[in-house]
């Protein structure tokens, strides 16, 4: 029903031909994040299609770039003669088990820090002063200590997912609801069902973000400690690749770790989603 | 069980906030302390339920409480204090799941059943409102069988017209059980509507102004007008001089 052939709606209208007489105009729009799940992929493709068509067209050089083409052809061919397996499991249960032991140690000792006055005052400065040091710096000393072999790649790719995991676990302690530790006490919980069931899961947002930087630092240290002493790995590929200038192998190996950094992401985003459905 | 309140001073460093309170807290009786924002009421609370210690005076429990009592001095908060991660259940469940209990789960429904939450036991607090939240926190409090309920402004954070609801089913809720409470509010009007007792305090250093007992039963109260106008005629010159107070001067 249009304005017109109802006299109710008519009547409340504005004559839109009186002077001076005009609709409050609207200013509350933008400023919210809307998201489009797809804008992604676009700019992707879009990058993609423009490296092709540039070097085909010639105004991109052959060597500042490899073609994306021949770049899925190398992908085509680390998949059928299982080189891909060869380099991309080693690398992944490196990534796995250092990464796995680094963040575990990480929020037991952040969450010691944030429950203890006494280890706070200790060991705080102790992570602040480990926490600049490049850990791909202290690999020979891992070697010393752990072998040539994978115990060293374990602990270098564990240290660097431990210190930002303790500073974020402890933040994430430090700013659970005081109101709600007090109510537990007020009830007479114990001091260990305090922990678990109010500390833990108040903490749980502050450890997952902490994760997320914790998990993109180990994958950057695992492709530091495969450079400098591995035969299979999705580093040695990279090195191996770059020494020899071969932009295609060296650009397919960049982009494993990029897949594999999206999907660690997006692993914690649904973790995220599963575990903190009672956020607002 | 009886709490009472015995020559209790409280510093915090060089401030005094509370000075000299006595006060006995009768069983099965609601004592509502008043008084103007920053007299201690609710540092008061915490000592009577022991979650900060005074600094000079004793609060003694008299009497044994309650067999089958699990948690004597029971709190219930201004902000609710649920866990946003647990349901209605859930929260209820937290507070009994130290104890070893052979029927927690009728336990819980019997408390959701009083407190009128049962078809909302799986319901997550954000999905709640205000009103509804302090009745679940009110339905935990009552799940441990307290022998007193402490209550610190639990009506504060809702708007009037919950408010008035809750009071109206706390006002029930006594009838039927005749538990013992100590409600510390800055509401004069919850005060002579859910008071046995009004204890006024005066403006910072805490001390007990005046006793006022009101001698009406809970269910047939009407606004009481005159002893809410008497109450405010009591604070109503220390409450302008706490209004113009700076915070840590």
């Amino acid at each position: 029903m249009t304005a017109g052939t109802n006299p109710e709606i008519a009547r409340t209208l504005p004559p839109a031909d009186r002077d001076g007489v005009q609709p409050v105009p609207f200013r509350g729009g933008g400023f919210r994040a809307t998201g489009n799940r797809w804008a992604g992929f676009v700019v992707f493709a879009a990058l993609i299609a423009f490296v092709e068509i540039g070097i085909r067209q010639g105004w991109i050089g052959r060597l500042t770039l490899p073609l994306p083409s021949e770049v899925l052809d190398v992908f085509r061919q680390l998949w059928v003669t299982g080189a891909l397996w060869d380099h991309l499991l080693p690398s992944l249960s490196r990534f796995a088990i250092g990464g796995a032991l680094g963040a575990l140690a990480g929020i037991a000792l952040g969450t010691v820090i944030g429950l203890f006055g006494l280890a706070r005052a200790g060991l705080v400065p102790v992570v602040s002063a480990l926490f600049p040091v490049p850990k791909i710096a202290l690999l020979p000393l891992f070697v010393i200590w752990f072998g040539i072999g994978e115990g060293s790649k374990y602990a270098l790719i564990a240290l660097g997912t431990f210190t930002p995991m303790v500073v974020a676990t402890y933040g994430a302690v430090d700013n659970v609801d005081r109101t709600l530790i007090r109510m537990g006490q007020s009830f007479g919980l114990g001091w260990w069902s305090i922990v678990r069931k109010i500390v833990l899961p108040g903490a749980l947002p502050g450890i997952l973000s902490g994760l997320r930087i914790g998990l993109a630092i180990a994958i950057i240290l695992l492709v530091a400690a495969e450079m400098l002493g591995a035969t299979y790995g999705i580093g040695a590929y990279i090195l191996e690749a770059g020494s020899l200038y071969d932009l295609e192998r060296l650009f397919a190996g960049v982009v494993i770790l990029s897949v594999l950094g999206v999907l660690t992401s997006s692993a914690i985003g649904w973790v995220e989603r599963r575990l903190l459905r009672w956020r607002s | 069980m009886e709490l009472s309140v015995q020559g209790l001073t409280h510093r915090y460093g060089e401030t005094e906030v509370l000075s000299g309170i006595n006060l006995d807290i009768a069983s099965g009786r609601i004592v509502c302390i008043v008084g103007p924002s920053g007299c201690g009421k609710s540092t008061l609370l915490r000592m009577i339920g022991g979650l900060e210690r005074p600094t000079e005076g004793v609060v003694l429990q008299v009497g044994p409480p309650p067999p089958g009592s699990l948690n004597p001095l029971t709190y219930v908060f201004q902000d609710f204090a649920l866990l946003p991660w647990r349901t209605v259940a859930g929260n209820v469940s937290l507070v009994l799941e130290d104890h070893a209990l052979p029927d927690r789960t009728a336990r819980i429904a019997d408390v959701l059943a009083r407190t009128r939450l049962s078809d909302f036991a799986d319901a997550l607090p954000r999905q709640l409102s205000g009103g509804m939240k302090q009745r679940v926190a009110i339905a935990r409090a009552l799940a441990v069988d307290p022998a007193v309920m402490l209550m610190d402004e639990p009506l504060s954070a809702l708007d009037a017209q919950t408010r008035q609801l809750l009071m109206d089913d706390l006002v029930g809720l006594w009838e039927r059980e005749r538990f013992t409470a100590v409600y510390v509010t800055h509401n004069l009007a919850e005060a002579v509507r859910l008071g046995h007792r009004v204890v006024v305090l005066s403006r910072r250093p805490g001390r007990i102004r005046e006793i006022v007992e009101i001698d009406a039963p809970l269910g047939a109260r009407g606004a009481m007008e005159e002893v809410q106008a008497h109450l405010w005629g009591l604070m109503r010159d220390e409450a302008q001089a706490a209004d113009a107070e700076l915070l840590d001067g």
